[in-house]
């Protein structure tokens, strides 16, 4: 039938998943370390159009139509959250670069910003799901006080010491395409081809951020972004659908033409 | 040549410009589109070929609307926009392109990339990042803290020069009308929006279903002549 029928769809399948980016962003508006998704459209292959026979001597006979839009991907961005004050000796913020590498059940690595931490029943600092930091940081369990530096590293205090004794490290990892990990949900992401593997790292140096005890990093979605997003999204699904049904009066014409 | 078949051929190019404004509206939102503009041919080279009798041709030619599209600040610092003229390079698989697309990206081995997966080429070659949060200038140097890792390429055609749209918002073009732009206008964190205006297809859409619906009539009243002819002839 008539390209401009499916032309208007591709619009309409690329806006609906505009808006689900935009719903997945505002349901995570937030979400502790959260980072909100982009997604790219892309114009769609342009196919050679027959050249006609006898074309007008003084234009090239060229002619490449194009058919529609395509989603190109969706990429995370991961520019700073809100660093909130949370008091919480076990709530850490990374201040720059850097991702928590977890031990998952199956031993593989995850990746998070969620600085939320606890500790599992065996002492081991662990996030809200109980998945491990790799570094195993213990924490004595007659520890009056747990303190953590820029640097990552963890002391605790004892009560019958007078100085604190160090208990662990926590590293941090970048990578050289954040925005290829996979997030896996739970606010946990994956290494991928894309994104490259892992750089361990000492918090506050060669570019890592520093870690914040006390504080958490709120997600970075803009509540007036997301909501401009939206309503993008709506009225250019609104303007393709008006296209398809502009080809659908063609097309009825077209079957009319005959009474 | 009869009037069905000239009024077939004004049906087939609503249909053609139907499409074209379709595909500009699909991409009202797509970062660095630039509209597909349908091309008419003028009414006496139908008249020319419907004289000689040759069968008339529907497809008309397109063209590419050069005008930028406004920038839009984003705050990734990946995302680069060019102000006034001038294109990106990229190497894709089919050779060099050139993008208005500046949402770019930074692959597994530190390389920028295009949003559809193309390298981006600096002053010499591919651009290699060792961390995603480059700084850029207006120039188009991208600085690594004090390091200067590379300079953006920024190409410009000259204004006759033919674009061919390869799909991915990338244009090809023959190479005697490049040249480098010295003092390109680049700006961090911004994208350019499309160049797409609603209002202006939508209004073009009217036009063109009720060009069509005249077509249609035409075409009818056609049918009713010869029917009410045929009649006539019966009847004597």
């Amino acid at each position: 039938m008539i390209d401009s029928l499916y032309i208007g769809a591709t619009g309409m399948n690329a806006q609906q998943l505009n808006i689900d980016t935009v719903a997945n962003n505002l349901a995570n508006v937030n979400t502790t370390g959260f980072k909100r998704s982009r997604i790219s459209f892309e114009d769609l292959l342009y196919r050679q159009m027959q050249v006609a026979p006898s074309a007008v001597a003084d234009r090239p006979a060229m002619g490449r139509m194009g058919m529609g839009t395509a989603v190109a991907g969706t990429s995370k961005i991961f520019s700073a959250g809100e660093i909130k004050k949370t008091d919480q000796p076990l709530d850490l913020a990374i201040d720059g670069q850097g991702f928590f590498e977890i031990v998952m059940s199956d031993g593989s690595l995850a990746y998070t910003r969620n600085g939320a931490l606890r500790l599992d029943s065996d002492g081991f600092l662990a996030t809200q799901d109980g998945h491990r930091l790799s570094a195993q940081v213990k924490i004595p369990p007659d520890a009056l006080q747990v303190r953590v530096d820029e640097t990552g590293t963890v002391f605790a205090k004892l009560p019958d010491e007078a100085k604190e004794v160090e208990s662990g490290r926590i590293e941090l990892a970048t990578f050289p395409n954040p925005g290829g990990l996979a997030a896996m949900g739970n606010n946990l992401f994956s290494v991928t081809e894309q994104s490259g593997t892992a750089v361990p790292g000492t918090p506050g140096q060669s570019g890592l951020g520093a870690v914040r005890q006390g504080f958490l990093e709120g997600s970075n979605v803009s509540l007036i972004d997301e909501l401009l997003g939206l309503v993008l999204a709506q009225r250019a699904y609104e303007l393709n659908a008006k296209v398809v049904q502009a080809s659908d009066e063609l097309l009825s014409m077209a079957n009319n033409l005959r009474r | 040549m009869d009037a069905l078949t000239i009024t077939q051929a004004g049906l087939l190019s609503d249909v053609e410009q139907l499409r074209v404004l379709s595909h500009n509206l699909a991409n009202a939102t797509t970062l660095g589109f630039r509209r597909d503009v349908a091309v008419a041919r003028p009414f006496d080279t139908h008249l020319d070929q419907a004289g000689v009798g040759a069968s008339l041709s529907t497809t008309s030619a397109t063209d590419i609307d050069r005008t930028p599209g406004a920038l839009r600040h984003s705050g990734n610092p990946l995302d680069v926009a060019l102000e006034g003229d001038g294109y990106f390079v990229l190497q894709s698989q089919a050779g060099t392109v050139f993008s208005r697309q500046g949402n770019f990206q930074v692959d597994s081995r530190g390389r920028l990339m295009g949003a559809s997966g193309s390298a981006v080429l600096g002053a010499s070659g591919e651009v290699a990042l060792s961390q995603a949060e480059p700084r850029i200038d207006q120039a188009g140097n991208i600085w690594e803290g004090d390091k200067l890792i590379d300079t953006l390429r920024v190409v410009r055609f000259s204004p006759d020069a033919q674009l061919t749209s390869l799909g991915s918002g990338t244009y090809a073009s023959d190479a005697a009308s490049l040249q480098d732009v010295e003092m390109p206008r680049v700006r961090q964190g911004y994208v350019e929006a499309s160049n797409v205006v609603p209002m202006r297809e939508m209004v073009r859409l009217i036009e063109t279903m009720r060009h069509f619906e005249a077509g249609q009539r035409v075409v009818r009243s056609y049918d009713d002549m010869m029917d009410r002819a045929f009649s006539l002839l019966g009847e004597a």
